[in-house]
């Protein structure tokens, strides 16, 4: 459904010099599926999501590769052509809904702007199918009238929701919809979307900083770090195996209920910044096993299970390690 | 009281009263809550959003006041002492904030950033002790000079924990401080918050959504539920 080639998307500074954001990316995604990208703040997630929803800023750009949907190269099409494809066939749920909605019209002309502009409905043909749609996100009629600040962070995430539902699209991408939320509210949010991929047969792309979630939700997850995938698995496979020392590292840091206390919590010494990401392996200086070779050479991607893939030197040896372990 | 009490809460109450087309709607935030917090421990408030943690927040820092009940911050009533013994009284607190990118002014230097606590209490200082501050959360000299955009989300609560600690303040509270972090960048400051604690003894109220992180960080926990504190144990989230 979705095939993205060799993407490379790249920000172009104040002196004119041109710096990649997203390098190399290539992935698939079939019908029905979920797949959960996860990476640090600033590692270019959100920005091959714009990428896909043609919504870069202006001093972005895709400089290299191809976004296939439905065999078709999306990058080469029209805005008007694209906008078609927006909305309709691809959705975006941002990640904070009180800055993606506007703060001066009511819910229900958020609702009935995108049936007026994009559809053929009449007024009552657009009421009812919001009161259909509201109910899909199990929203109370009531809320029609509310202006967003007067609605809780839960029921703000389940309006972008229901106004990315609107015109039954193919693929949503969700940008960290929970990151705002706690988490009982996240756990509803999840839940939800789960329902509703069901209902409406779509694809998911779901972009988040949190593991534990992307395992919650995602059938396949790949791990994105300076702008390049660094492993790609099915998602149970990732947290028993991972292999890439960055899954690794970021695995060891989430606290747990078992985390015992009084002993320091496991850390990724430094931040990905830093113009040496920009050649070898991007994540060498923050590594504990990298060497002379991650200094001169990028890794590639190379599958070393079944449908697990990872670029890094070093986890052929981890890997049979771990075997010889098991 | 013992004498190392640093925070008391008796039996505080709170109704918020909002008027619209003729009518009052009346939200009672907290229906009594009390809570003590000693010297060098360590307390989680969690409870689901609109609970009142907030509300209780700001009670303690006096920006909002209670209907009834008393405030006691090392041991003197807040609301019994005079303007000037408040702001000697609150300059013993520090404040961590949820969201880094909004907790610091964008125009002003690192550098005025931390002098600033300095000024509002009145207290002297010289570069050096700016200096020592942002040593002390892993940050160099030549960052005094630069501005909060010039850094990433996990430096820019670093600066804000260096801000909260400056003064040597006897309570920190920290309001989720790690929720909009990364999990890699969440163990860098929960793990620096521990060795200040251990550093300098204060007593930390931490509120967060996260309840593995309250049971690995503090050794009390306080749910906010319906307007009351109850106090469960790490055992039973």
């Amino acid at each position: 459904m979705l095939e993205v080639k060799s993407l490379t998307v790249s920000i172009r500074n104040k002196n004119g010099k041109i710096y990649p954001l997203v390098k190399n990316l290539s992935y698939k995604l079939n019908e029905g599926e979920t797949l959960a990208i996860v990476g640090e703040s600033g590692c270019g997630k959100t920005m091959q999501a714009m990428a896909i929803m043609g919504l870069l800023p202006p001093n972005i750009h895709v400089t290299q590769g191809q976004i296939l949907f439905n065999n078709k190269n999306i990058l080469q099409l029209s805005p008007k052509e694209r906008r078609e494809i927006n909305g309709k066939e691809i959705a975006l749920v941002f990640q904070d809904a009180l800055t993606a909605l506007n703060p001066v019209i009511t819910i229900r002309q958020h609702l009935l702007e995108v049936f007026k502009a994009r559809t053929n409905l009449t007024l009552n043909e657009a009421e009812n199918k919001i009161k259909e749609l509201l109910e899909q996100v199990e929203l109370p009629q009531s809320i029609l009238s509310s202006y967003p600040h007067q609605i809780s962070g839960g029921q703000r995430q389940r309006v972008m929701l229901a106004l990315a539902l609107t015109l039954n699209p193919k693929l949503l991408i969700a940008d960290e919809p929970t990151t705002a939320l706690d988490e009982n509210t996240q756990e509803q949010i999840l839940n939800l979307i789960k329902k509703l991929q069901k209902a409406y047969k779509m694809a998911v792309i779901f972009i988040t900083h949190d593991l534990i979630l992307a395992k919650e939700i995602a059938d396949r997850i790949f791990v994105l770090y300076s702008g390049t995938k660094v492993e790609e698995s099915l998602a149970k496979e990732l947290f028993s195996n991972p292999l890439h020392p960055y899954t690794y590292g970021l695995f060891k840091s989430i606290i747990t209920k078992d985390t015992p206390k009084g002993i320091p919590l496991f850390e990724i010494h430094g931040s990905p910044r830093g113009r040496s990401r920009f050649y070898g392996c991007p994540f060498k200086d923050r590594c504990k096993k990298s060497s002379r070779v991650c200094y001169k050479f990028v890794p590639s991607l190379e599958e070393l299970r079944p449908r697990h893939y990872c670029a890094c030197f070093w986890a052929k040896s981890i890997d049979s390690q771990r075997r010889q372990n098991d | 009281m013992t004498s190392n009490t640093i925070l008391e809460l008796k039996d505080i109450k709170k109704t918020y009263i909002k008027i619209s087309f003729f009518k009052k709607h009346k939200t009672e935030v907290l229906k009594g809550a009390n809570l003590t917090l000693q010297q060098g421990k360590t307390l989680a408030l969690i409870g689901p959003s609109g609970c009142g943690k907030t509300t209780l927040l700001k009670i303690i820092l006096g920006l909002e006041k209670q209907d009834c009940g008393t405030v006691k911050l090392l041991g003197k009533d807040t609301s019994k002492i005079t303007k000037k013994e408040l702001r000697q009284v609150l300059s013993n607190i520090g404040v961590i904030f949820q969201d880094p990118y909004s907790a610091l002014d964008p125009r002003q230097t690192i550098e005025q950033i931390l002098s600033e606590p300095f000024i509002i209490s009145k207290k002297p200082f010289n570069k050096q002790t700016l200096v020592n501050a942002l040593n002390e959360v892993s940050m160099k000299e030549n960052d005094l000079k630069k501005f909060p955009h010039q850094f990433s989300g996990g430096q820019r609560q670093r600066i804000n924990i260096a801000r909260a600690l400056i003064l040597k303040p006897k309570l920190i509270i920290a309001d989720e401080p790690t929720s909009a972090l990364d999990v890699s960048v969440q163990a860098q400051i929960v793990n620096l918050l521990t060795k200040m604690q251990k550093k300098y003894n204060f007593a930390l109220l931490f509120v967060s959504h996260n309840l593995a992180l309250c049971k690995y960080l503090c050794q009390n926990i306080v749910l906010v539920k319906q307007g009351l504190l109850t106090e469960v144990s790490g055992d039973e989230l």
